[in-house]
């Protein structure tokens, strides 16, 4: 009888044992259940402001990659260029160096002579005055000769005098109507300047080949 | 028998006090965790912020890097191409000279 007893009361403290188990382990379940949905609750809330955050980043970095790539392409292309343009005014500087040069030779007078005569016969020719620098002014022109092959070219009688002006040129020559309503600038400074544009597509042409 | 059914009383009231004692248990557990729900959350949600923030840098730390390397590079192809440049305007200066004289009806 009094083992029975003892069995029974036994019994119920086992049982109340184990309610009391199974309540507290339910109690955490039920915890972690709550804070397991306020922290996806939490994730959720942010969810916006990280995909603008996101966003915001992926637009800055297209713009960093699209920035510094066009300013080094700009540049890289600039570099390229200028140090074309630096060897093609390398070739024009030469060729003026070389023209100072041949001024101090003797074929210069045939070199003024065929500029003269060019001069004379694109203004048609008539009366014309030529005006040359200094040095040019004392070399033994033949404008008389010039003259007559101006006269044959252009069909108009034509007189050809050395100006009493001076010009600052390294060479060359102006060529002025006699009324100097139409001037002709033929001085190696006018002639490169006027065409620069074209002599540097034909250095390019020739120098980058 | 009456000591008997005193002892079975006894008990029950000692399970009581058990069961008791774990529903404190499990309310202290619940009151804790209402108390850790909001930190919880607020944790959550910063952590998803900084964790957004630190790939937001690494984004753009990789960006620069991957431009300042490819600038790099065509800087390199930009200093190729005038070194080469440079190799044909030496052997062709004097012909570009020429042609310059020659352009301008000098010979």
């Amino acid at each position: 009888m009094e083992h029975e007893l003892q069995r029974i009361v036994g019994r119920i403290l086992r049982y109340a044992q184990e309610d009391a188990e199974s309540i507290v382990l339910e109690a955490r379940k039920s915890a972690d259940v709550m804070l397991e949905q306020h922290r996806e609750l939490g994730v959720q809330k942010a969810t916006e402001r990280v995909t603008h955050i996101l966003t915001k980043a992926k637009d800055e970095a297209d713009s960093i990659r699209g920035t510094i790539g066009s300013d080094m392409k700009r540049r890289a292309g600039w570099m390229v260029l200028s140090e074309k343009e630096r060897l093609m005014t390398n070739v024009l500087e030469e060729a003026k160096a070389r023209l100072v040069a041949l001024t101090k030779t003797e074929k210069y007078v045939s070199e003024l002579e065929r500029i003269v005569l060019d001069g004379g016969i694109a203004l048609g020719g008539g009366r014309l005055q030529i005006v040359l620098n200094k040095h040019d002014a004392t070399l033994p022109l033949n404008l008389d000769a010039i003259s007559k092959t101006v006269s044959e070219r252009t069909g108009n009688k034509t007189e050809l005098k050395l100006s009493k002006e001076r010009i600052e040129a390294s060479g060359g020559a102006v060529i002025k109507t006699a009324d100097k309503r139409i001037v002709l600038d033929n001085t190696f400074e006018a002639m490169f300047k006027r065409r620069e544009k074209e002599l540097r597509l034909k250095i390019a042409g020739i120098l980058f080949k | 028998m009456a000591k008997a059914l005193n002892e079975i009383v006894q008990g029950e009231g000692e399970a009581e006090r058990i069961r008791g004692e774990a529903r404190a248990k499990a309310q202290k557990i619940k009151e804790e965790a209402e108390a850790k729900a909001h930190k919880t959350y607020a944790d959550a949600y910063e952590l998803a912020i900084a964790e957004a923030e630190e790939k937001a840098r690494e984004l753009k730390k990789t960006a620069e890097e991957n431009a300042d390397r490819e600038a790099k590079l065509v800087l390199e192809e930009a200093k190729k191409q005038t070194r080469e440049i440079r190799t044909k305007a030496k052997s062709n200066f004097e012909a570009a000279v020429k042609a310059t004289l020659t352009e301008l009806r000098f010979k």
